[in-house]
């Protein structure tokens, strides 16, 4: 995603700071500009004004615009057997990482990712793909039954009879994003 | 350890209030017993909350079933009523119960089932609301 920046040299700074973690870049003539009030509108192009004090809003709706962009594709990329191949999302059952690995359990394979388990957690957020632990991800898709346990955890029944444990604290988010 | 929720065991303090609030209702006592008895309830709460969330910590998830679940919670209300009931026929004899004091108990009883009911229509919510989730994610 290109964005334009016309403002002062401190926002654009914290600006820059955002986009280098991210796909984002910062070029002079791109078709949407962030504009500070008071500084000059470039002709031609879709200026989005802001203020100084709501530029953090601006932020977040750039870190919001471009973590949605990761997830418009329907597949993810993961190794097997010494090869690469496209995991489609539906088919993903659940995320794991065991130290440096990240391991992807689909329907019928299971594979390597290369990326982390915090990059799938936000791009797959709106894929129905959730935190459920301090080492898991689960296709809420492939959940065929919430099962309630002691201690205010929750088990996961897959489609496959897997069973996955939402620890306490992920328990939250998960009611949360459920609206439970 | 890390698995105890230790809010649980203060819900559980505040149902044991709340029971001793119940126990109250009617009665001639003082403000000083009726609070002496709220908290007695309380207290047993707590214990009995305590030892519950401990107990149930070691259960392995290997097990977990609806069914199972709410065998478990059966059993801690059964254990709950027994213990109950030994404490009311050891402080106070027994031939000496009133029918007062066996409502009293019904109530208990009454009380703590329906929190598992609660429980139980909760289960149902959660998974009608994952079936919601998927339709819209699907959307």
């Amino acid at each position: 995603m290109d964005i334009g920046l016309s403002c002062s040299q401190t926002l654009r700074d914290k600006f820059q700071e955002i986009a280098a973690g991210r796909d984002i870049r910062i070029v002079d003539d791109a078709r949407f500009v962030l504009v500070e009030a008071g500084f000059p509108q470039p002709p031609g192009r879709i200026c989005i004004v802001f203020t100084g004090d709501d530029y953090l809003e601006v932020m977040d709706l750039l870190m919001k615009g471009t973590a949605e962009e990761t997830i418009i594709s329907n597949t993810i990329a993961g190794f097997h057997n010494n090869r690469y191949m496209v995991i489609d999302i539906g088919d993903i059952l659940y995320i794991h990482s065991d130290g440096s690995e990240i391991r992807c359990v689909t329907k019928t394979h299971t594979c390597f990712l290369k990326k982390t388990l915090a990059y799938y957690e936000k791009s797959l957020y709106h894929r129905g793909v959730l935190r459920i632990n301090k080492s898991q991800l689960v296709n809420m898709m492939n959940v065929r039954e919430i099962v309630p346990w002691f201690n205010s955890r929750y088990v996961l029944v897959l489609e496959n009879q897997v069973e996955l444990e939402v620890s306490r604290l992920y328990a939250r988010a998960l009611r949360k994003a459920l609206d439970i | 350890m890390s698995k105890i929720n230790f809010i649980n065991i203060m819900k559980s303090f505040f149902l044991g209030v709340f029971i001793g609030i119940c126990l109250n209702a009617g009665s001639h006592n003082t403000f000083w017993e009726w609070l002496y008895i709220a908290l007695i309830g309380g207290l047993i709460g707590f214990v009995i909350g305590g030892i519950t969330e401990v107990a149930t910590a070691f259960l392995p998830i290997s097990i977990a079933k609806p069914k199972i679940y709410f065998l478990i919670n059966g059993l801690i209300a059964v254990g709950v009523a027994v213990v109950v009931f030994l404490l009311i026929n050891h402080f106070f004899n027994a031939k000496s119960m009133t029918t007062e004091d066996i409502v009293k108990f019904v109530m208990i009883i009454m009380i703590i089932n329906l929190a598992n009911i609660l429980d139980y229509f909760m289960y149902k919510r959660a998974n009608k609301k994952l079936k919601i989730y998927k339709e819209r994610i699907e959307e």
